[in-house]
């Protein structure tokens, strides 16, 4: 092409104009990172929440319509289940699409070992234009967030959604919290352990409880059983729901972000006007006591089921808030939701809560929901999936190739590979076990098509070596068909036992 | 959790307590400045190890039982204020009182002397990998 003057010309009349709109241009190139198709992608997660819990998932109490409302236009998991049973490791192999004995975070507040924590999912979504952000309000993934701090362009820490900061290591020692912190909660009142600090850990309780009753003082006509709380941050559900508005719509485009909020986790203490919101004379099936039985009556456990069905109604509330406004912004047109949880509940077998060696199905069977950019129709996937599957997933999505070291796979219906129900899903507690050792002691469940057997590791006499139940005719795992069903078992036994010595390989 | 980390925790710790040790002692500084001489200063070092290690004792009580202690209200509280304070007072007595018993404390301090020194070093050392792990 030949340019003559008068073009030449024309083009240096231009430049003071393109000179005063390069800032404007270099701005939106590093918003958009270029990539205009790029979805956003938000992953809210509600800890604690349990499947089984919830009647999207044929629950009998209808805790959970607007997330059916929501699961119109969503691509709806039935059968997904949490690698761990806790925060920490589930959470972890989340972030990271490997199982517990890979991350090997898996003790409380356990954080992820060195060598795979370059497979975390923000890093992986670098240099991509992205905008990553990762908040918890729950420490135990905070704990595995500040690993990943550098990979994001916004990390927060709990306090900025919490109405009290008693925290000192968050804000002194930043760079390095996840010690420092472990140092804090040594000393001072922190959780049901006595502290080491003699005489600052009593002003600081004295201190901290005055502060708690003012703010439940505060807060009484909205909470009226309390503010809930974990490790004294207090949380209102409502204020992080306006936050998570507030960032669907001004975080730079696009964005990944990952949003922890602890309902409806322990404490069981919803809004004042879901408080008693099922007074039905339902009871749920009664089950046999469990050798992890933690000695709670039958009365017991239905109350607190009661309470957290409650808390999950609150929080079906406060996300059909969310929904309903993402909708209304448009925000659904151009994101990718993702709604899940990180493990469940138990309220059987003389067993409350979580924090068990148990790995019943309501602990590891949680909600998983995708909702495409401009998705219409509701589509069900009944395969077995796995917690380890949603790196994979969002790379896949992203156009992202996954690291050797994932253990997950693309989800279905993203990848129809996959559609198969004769894959392997495991989930792992360990928490008693040494973090760099092999598996020794641990409960370990492997789930295969219509089975899934349970192996216990370590533990006293009076626990079974292994458990098999067939959750196609049995989904309350009433009965143990150990015996029964000698051929499913071996080959199960075969299957787990293998991995367990291919994992453990690594420590020997 | 590498080793470094927890030497960490440890240093985090140690930094701490080091810090509360100060405090306490820097509390009994001003005191000694602020009492009149008779009262206080002239037997410091023995009536300062008395009051600390009675404090000590009662706050360990209250740790134990950290989740009803945390609870207490003013009014909850006072009796076993009160109970603490006649302790001290009456360990102040029998300092004041038998130069044998203030002799004996004086010989005991200066017994575990030592292990002061190592505590202070050991907080100082807390300190700086503290410092070092974040800089």
């Amino acid at each position: 092409m030949k340019v003559n003057r008068r073009d030449f010309l024309k083009f240096t009349s231009l430049l003071p104009v393109i000179a005063s709109q390069w800032p404007l241009f270099l701005e939106s190139n590093r918003s958009s990172g270029g990539s205009k198709t790029s979805p956003n992608i938000l992953v809210i997660l509600f800890d604690a929440l349990s499947a089984r819990n919830a009647s999207i998932y044929g629950y009998q109490r209808a805790t959970t319509p607007n997330l059916e409302r929501f699961a119109s236009r969503a691509i709806v998991y039935h059968n997904y289940y949490s690698p761990g049973n806790f925060t920490t490791s589930s959470t972890a192999s989340l972030l990271t699409g490997t199982y517990p004995w890979t991350h090997r975070a898996i003790q409380m507040l356990g954080s992820i070992a060195p060598g795979v924590v370059p497979n975390n999912l923000f890093r992986l979504f670098g240099g991509k234009g992205y905008t990553r952000l990762g908040y918890s309000h729950n420490l135990l993934a905070t704990e595995l967030l500040h690993q990943f701090s550098e990979d994001m362009e916004i990390f927060k820490f709990p306090r900025e959604l919490s109405l009290d900061e008693n925290q000192f290591s968050d804000r002194i020692f930043s760079k390095d919290y996840s010690v420092a912190f472990l140092g804090e909660k040594l000393m001072l009142p922190l959780e049901t352990t006595p502290p080491a600090s003699l005489f600052l850990a009593l002003i600081s309780g004295w201190v901290q409880t005055a502060k708690k009753r003012k703010i439940f003082e505060e807060y009484k006509d909205r909470y009226p059983e309390g503010v809930p709380d974990q490790y004294r941050h207090y949380y209102l559900l409502e204020t992080a729901i306006d936050w998570v508005i507030d960032l669907t719509i001004k975080l730079p485009q696009p964005y990944l972000a990952y949003v922890h909020l602890l309902p409806p986790h322990e404490p069981y203490w919803p809004r004042k006007e879901f408080t008693n919101w099922f007074q039905d004379d339902w009871k749920p099936l009664r089950k046999p006591r469990s050798f992890f039985s933690q000695g709670y009556s039958q009365k017991s456990l239905n109350q607190s089921r009661n309470e957290y069905d409650d808390y999950i109604a609150n929080v079906d509330a406060e996300f059909g808030r969310l929904y309903a406004s993402m909708e209304k912004s448009g925000v659904l047109e151009n994101t990718m939701i993702i709604f899940t949880s990180d493990h469940g509940e138990l309220f059987e077998r003389g067993i409350r809560g979580h924090l068990t060696d148990a790995l019943y199905q309501p602990i590891l069977q949680v909600p998983l929901l995708i909702s495409m950019p401009g998705q219409r129709q509701r589509e069900d996937v009944y395969v077995n999936t796995s917690g380890v599957d949603l790196l994979p997933t969002l790379l896949h999505v992203a156009g992202i190739a996954a690291p050797e070291l994932c253990e997950g796979k693309v989800l279905p219906p993203f990848s129809r590979t996959n559609d198969a129900n004769d894959r392997s899903i495991f989930s792992l507690e360990a928490k008693q076990n040494p973090k760099m050792a092999p598996l020794t002691n641990a409960s370990v469940s492997l789930i295969k098509g219509d089975y899934k057997l349970i192996h216990y590791l370590g533990y006293d006499d009076d626990v079974p070596e292994y458990e098999l139940f067939d959750l196609a005719n049995d989904p309350e795992e009433l009965s143990d068909r150990i015996k029964a069903s000698k051929g499913v078992a071996q080959e199960l036994q075969d299957i787990l036992q293998a991995k367990l010595k291919e994992v453990n390989q690594r420590y020997l | 959790m590498g080793i470094w980390d927890v030497i960490g925790v440890c240093s985090y710790a140690l930094s701490f307590s080091l810090f509360e040790s100060l405090l306490v002692w820097l509390f009994f500084l001003i005191l000694g400045g602020v009492l009149p001489e008779k009262l206080y200063r002239s037997r410091f070092v023995v009536i300062t190890t008395v009051v600390v290690f009675i404090s000590a004792i009662w706050a360990a009580f209250a740790q134990l039982n950290y989740d009803v202690v945390y609870d207490w209200h003013i009014v909850e509280a006072l009796p076993w204020l009160a109970a603490y304070f006649i302790s001290i007072a009456v360990f102040y007595g029998l300092v004041r009182q038998f130069e044998r018993f203030a002799k004996l404390i004086y010989k005991v301090v200066m017994g575990i002397s030592v292990l002061a020194t190592l505590y202070v070093s050991s907080g100082v050392i807390g300190v700086v990998i503290v410092i070092i792990r974040n800089l």
